[in-house]
């Protein structure tokens, strides 16, 4: 797919219950496990959100078990 | 044999026609006609497609590849000799069959003889067996189709007769293109079903007398073009095709040959059942053609198989716009090359839209002859495909007219003549059955499966598209379930256990439990047992854990290659850290660019590398094997809270823009991979495994535990015996090792030897050359092996076997899936090349503070059976082979483009080392941004081995396209690697420019003056050196034809077409100098003159520069 078209294409951001961060086509249903984050909007402006709000890597269930533990 | 398709709106062309008034043939001759009859004694000249297929005859005489055919089986009792009055009346009807072609001048005349009778060959096998018969009919058959004309001589059509019993015939008609098309064989079959019924009866032919003659249209013809009409049209056409891309690049099986060939295969299959009721049912409700509708869908799969926005696709018009033409039996078949936009993302409904309005357009257009246009296109000179287009489509709307013969039944029988003139053709038939797809491919370029499963894909899409036209045509899918259930389920059905609550360290444990004293890690003067290696990394990791390191902490390990470094790696893992290797190499700004992203306070350092942290505020430990052995105490592991989900390690790789990034792997993934090496590769406490790569490269993980995760022991070699091929092989030797992983470039440096001991060798990092396998695969087990960082160190596996072609990177491993994918994550047929995507547990947690990257490369995994899985996109290009291994095709960065052709690096490089003194290539591309990119290549010979660069040159130069034979070629004694081990591109020397042809030489000799002014003249060029080929200044075929003329009859000597198209001016004037002399014929390319530069061009590939499309896929 060209640049031009992968540009104007709209996404939406989705997460999964690890909390993490990807992008689907805005038309598509979201693959089962997967949520949206209610961002959407053309690749760029979606992956700008993503790197916004992802701000701990690890999966979730990680981050609870190191809570626990602290 | 199909005819073409009629106007795609439906309207009557003769409508628009009768209202064009700029034809000078627009004045009606008496009986309505607007094409008047010629004069008794004028000289007909080839129409314009005659001409082209003239032209072709001249560079290959003899080729069946334009003839057509026409084969019935007959039920009953057939009557030869009524058959051939039948043939012999329409013969006398139609002037065109008993035409020949002959050329005073340079251009084709056409002579029509008197009529004769005609009779039919007739070869009885009436007294063999029946299954004798059937037995060898269809060999007898493709022969007869196969067999040539001579386009000078009669006939130029042949009808025979083969009886298989006295009541069971077959009839086979071949007739060559020049003077037939799909039109004309159903007026031959309406005629021949008319005449044997009346004549039978004992009556006169019902037949009306023929209104004109095709010599007629023809003179006709050539005044039309002549007027302002066809200059319209042709502007039409050159505004339409500018910036169209010369090629669809479509997923090749095998790499295009340096000439276009046409070898052929033809493909019958049937559409699903109800296709035909529901196309029907569509575009009555839409109101559009089904041809349009079929394009459309045609149009969607080309997209989505090559990716191309922009394709031309050629469609056949039947060009008989006049009630007069309509009965006539010849060659009047159009070609249309229909650009179609297919960028965004529309829907289907949107995409039909864009279709119709296109074809309309051009269906306006459409008395240009074909071969005028690609006259004044001066397509980019390639000699490996057809000009302006490379595929065909046709949809038949109508109805064909059957053969009927009284008294007897006829069935028509499918014969393959083997030849294809363009890469593919797809033709869609319409029956009473239903909907028949039929298509021609080059057999040199696919494989039949892989054409197959995209015939299928074309009826899934449609089938959807018909069904649900608002979905977009990124989304339609392309294969049907059972399809998708093999490639998406069937291959990837990897389940397998493994230990799931381990980390990476504790497999390591448990054999240090298991056999304490055997030998963990070799090196020269060092060896660690397992016992020493346990105790060291114990006793580092209770200094870690002090100094806070805890799960999710990096340490880095900026060290030498050797025991201690596996200390230190274990260590980490067993404070619950993650580690985070470094080469000791690293450029100081790299280093601290990585140690800043990463957030790294301590690094473990050796002697000689503790000093790279100066300046840093990371902390140091030294890691030292000088330090006494701790206690017995610590054969005690170390309890942390480090969980399988927990990084292991972080790896940083670099990006496409150079920029290092972070790779997060935790312990699951890696364990999975270790469990299933083990399972694979007969490893145990015997193993005696070589390591030879960098630490910060992940497969040096991998090989750590191929012998730590079963108690086997690592063999490190120092750096200097890395660097030698002879005392690396003089190690494995003395050392006895079993286990070699090893990069592709490592291995093919290495001398071959017997080495008995080396019971598997697994090779990786970069694309397995099939001499790879030849030289190391006997005797014991090759594997080539896959993976990514991001998927955690391999994901894919093949056992190869040395059948001469590079081996598949195989099949994912356990816990594993691997998808060949379109850029919207839908999966390709099985043959296509699309992106390799990975799946499973080897996924790794994503990019270090590049939450953005991460979200863009790894992506919801559609088809995991697991919610919320991930898929990770590799930037690889792959196709699945039939039999679920899947072929690596190239990375996407090392795609170039050179004069607008995607050449893949991999595919020269393969070249090369194919030649027997050729032991490493590698070619890369130069020159800077603002101006075309060159290809450099690099070679390092055998030992003894002896080449030239000339010779290497020429050598690619007979075995690839010119665009694909490197601008400069230099022999190394050794490539740079990198600290991984793969070859350092960015470390080869500057090329130097080979002298290439272009540089003005003065004709010498008088015939290379004369030469060179009809050249001149015919060019309208100042000045022509005598190294310049004709058809490189410009030339084309009608130009070359009055080059042929002029020279002759200055000379009297015929020059060959062949001298002219293949020659330079040196060449044809030596030729022309020698045939004056008697000497007979100039054979180029084979016997080049001395002083002339060698062209690397074949004469079957400059028949595509005459090549042009008609309407006929056979």
């Amino acid at each position: 797919m060209s640049v031009e078209t992968q540009e104007s294409l709209i996404y939406k951001v989705v997460l999964n219950h690890e909390e993490q961060y990807s992008i689907w086509p805005a038309d598509r249903q979201n693959p089962p496990g997967w949520r949206d984050a209610g961002k959407s909007g053309t690749r760029a402006e979606c992956l700008e959100y993503i790197k916004q709000v992802w701000t701990d890597m690890r999966p979730l269930s990680v981050r609870r078990r190191m809570e626990d533990q602290a | 044999m199909t005819s073409s398709g009629g106007r795609p709106d439906g309207l009557d062309p003769r409508q628009s026609r009768a209202v064009d008034s700029g034809l000078p043939g627009a004045e009606q001759e008496p009986g309505g006609r607007f094409i008047p009859r010629r004069s008794p004694d004028s000289r007909a000249p080839a129409s314009f497609a005659q001409g082209r297929l003239w032209y072709i005859d001249q560079w290959q005489p003899n080729s069946p590849l334009y003839n057509m055919h026409a084969v019935y089986r007959l039920g009953g009792p057939l009557d030869v000799a009524l058959l051939d009055r039948c043939l012999t009346e329409i013969a006398r009807r139609h002037e065109v069959l008993r035409t020949r072609f002959v050329a005073p001048d340079g251009a084709p005349v056409q002579v029509v003889e008197p009529p004769g009778s005609v009779a039919s060959s007739l070869l009885d096998l009436s007294s063999n067996s029946l299954e004798e018969n059937e037995g060898r009919l269809q060999g007898l058959l493709t022969s007869l189709v196969r067999q040539s004309f001579r386009l000078d001589r009669l006939p130029l059509w042949r009808s025979a007769v083969i009886r298989l019993a006295p009541d069971e015939h077959v009839w086979v008609l071949t007739i060559h293109h020049v003077i037939c098309d799909g039109w004309s064989m159903q007026i031959l079959n309406r005629e021949v079903s008319t005449l044997y019924e009346a004549f039978g009866r004992g009556e006169a032919s019902p037949l009306p007398d023929l209104p004109i003659q095709y010599a007629d249209y023809s003179i006709w013809q050539r005044q039309m073009l002549g007027g302002p009409l066809l200059q319209e049209q042709l502007k039409f056409w050159m505004s339409r095709l500018s910036g169209a891309p010369p090629l669809l690049e479509l997923p090749l099986d095998h790499p295009r040959p340096s000439e276009l060939t046409s070898s052929g295969f033809h493909l019958r299959s049937a559409a699903p059942s109800g296709l035909a009721a529901a196309l029907t049912t569509f575009c009555k409700a839409r109101r559009v053609t089904p041809f349009i509708t079929l394009l459309t869908a045609f149009a969607v799969l080309l997209r989505r198989i090559t990716g191309q926005e922009d394709l031309v696709i050629g469609t056949p018009v039947a060009n008989r716009s006049y009630l007069e033409l309509e009965p006539l039996i010849g060659f009047f078949v159009n070609t249309l090359a229909l650009r179609i936009d297919v960028s965004g993302n529309p829907t289907f409904g949107e995409m039909l839209n864009r279709v119709r309005s296109l074809a309309l357009d051009a269906y306006d257009h459409q008395d240009l002859p074909f071969e005028r246009l690609v006259e004044e296109l001066h397509p980019e000179r390639a000699l490996t495909y057809t000009p302006v287009f490379q595929v065909l489509f046709q949809a038949d709307e109508t109805a064909r007219t059957r053969l009927t013969l009284p008294g007897l039944t006829v069935k028509p029988l499918a014969v393959d003549s083997g030849t294809a003139r363009i890469d593919l053709t797809l033709a869609i038939q319409r029956d009473a059955d239903g909907l028949h797809t039929s298509s021609v491919f080059n057999s040199d370029l696919f494989e039949r499966s892989t054409i197959e499963e995209q015939v299928s894909a074309f009826h899934t899409l449609l089938e959807t598209a018909l069904d649900e036209p608002d979905t977009s045509i990124a989304a339609l899918p392309l294969l049907s379930p059972s399809q998708q259930q093999r490639v998406l389920i069937e291959w990837n059905r990897t389940g397998a256990a493994y230990p799931s609550c381990h980390c990476l360290h504790h497999l390591f444990e448990e054999q240090a439990a298991r056999w304490p004293d055997s030998p963990a890690v070799w090196s020269r003067g060092r060896t660690l047992t397992y016992d020493e290696l346990n105790r060291r990394a114990n006793a580092l990791a209770f200094e870690l854990m002090e100094r806070g390191v805890r799960p999710e902490v990096p340490v880095a390990i900026l060290m030498d290659r050797g025991p201690a470094a596996i200390v230190a790696l274990l260590g980490v893992m067993k404070a619950g850290g993650a580690y985070l290797p470094l080469d000791t190499s690293t450029p100081a700004d790299r280093l601290r660019l990585i140690l800043q992203d990463a957030g790294v306070s301590l690094a473990l350092t050796c002697a000689s590398a503790s000093q790279l942290l100066e300046g840093t505020p990371v902390e140091s430990i030294l890691v030292d094997l000088e330090r006494p052995l701790p206690d017995h105490g610590l054969t005690v592991n170390p309890i942390t809270s480090v969980t399988p989900d927990n990084l292991a390690y972080i790896i940083y790789t670099s990006g496409s823009t150079g920029v290092p990034r972070g790779v997060l792997v935790a312990h699951r993934g890696v364990v999975n991979m270790v469990a299933f090496d083990h399972r694979t590769f007969d490893l145990g406490p015997s193993s005696r495994v070589i390591d030879v790569v960098s630490l910060s490269f992940d497969a040096a993980t991998r090989h750590i535990f191929l012998a730590l995760g079963g108690g086997g022991c690592l063999y490190m070699p120092d750096a200097e015996t890395i660097l030698s091929p002879p005392a690396l092989l003089e190690l494995m030797r003395e050392q006895a090792i079993t286990h070699a992983p090893f990069i592709v470039s490592v291995i093919m440096a290495l001398p071959w030897d017997e080495l008995p001991a080396l019971r598997v060798v697994n090779v990786g990092g970069e694309a397995c050359p099939a001499e790879l396998v030849a030289r190391w695969g006997a005797g014991r087990r090759l594997f080539n092996v896959y993976g990514p960082t991001e998927t955690s160190i391999f994901a894919t596996l093949a056992e190869c076997a040395a059948d001469g072609h590079p081996p598949p990177i195989g099949r994912p491993i356990a816990n594993s899936t691997a998808y060949v994918l379109d850029e919207n994550q839908q999966p390709l047929p099985v043959g296509t090349v699309g992106e390799l995507c990975l799946g499973g547990i080897g996924v790794a947690r994503g990019y270090l503070n590049r939450p953005e990257l991460t979200a863009e490369r790894f992506l919801p995994d559609p088809f995991s059976s697991l919610p919320g899985a991930r898929l990770y996109r590799t930037g690889d290009l792959a196709r699945f082979r039939p039999d679920g291994n899947i072929g690596f095709v190239g990375r996407r960065g090392f795609q170039v483009k050179i004069r607008g052709f995607r050449v893949e690096l991999g595919e020269i490089e393969g070249a090369l080392s194919a030649h027997p003194a050729v032991r490493q290539a590698v070619v890369v591309t130069f020159g800077d941004a603002s101006r075309e990119h060159s290809l450099a290549a690099y070679v390092v010979l055998h030992e003894h081995a002896s080449a030239a660069t000339d010779q290497l040159i020429d050598y690619l130069a007979g075995l690839l396209p010119p665009y694909m034979v490197p601008a400069s070629l230099a022999i190394l004694p050794a490539l740079p690697l990198t600290s991984s081990g793969k070859i350092d591109r960015g470390a080869l020397p500057a090329p130097a420019r080979r002298e290439t042809p272009g540089t003005y030489h003065e004709p010498r000799t008088e015939m290379e003056r004369s030469v060179a002014a009809v050249w001149r003249r015919v060019l309208n060029l100042d000045r022509v050196g005598t190294q310049e080929n004709f058809f490189d200044l410009g030339g084309h075929s009608l130009l070359a034809m009055q080059v042929v003329a002029q020279l002759e009859g200055q000379y009297g000597v015929r020059l060959s077409p062949r001298d002219l198209l293949l020659g330079t001016l040196a060449q044809v004037a030596a030729s022309l100098e020698r045939q004056s002399h008697g000497t007979g014929q100039f054979g180029a390319p084979d016997a080049p003159r001395a002083g002339a530069p060698e062209r690397p061009h074949g004469i079957r590939g400059l028949l595509r520069r005459l090549r042009v499309r008609d309407g006929d896929p056979r």
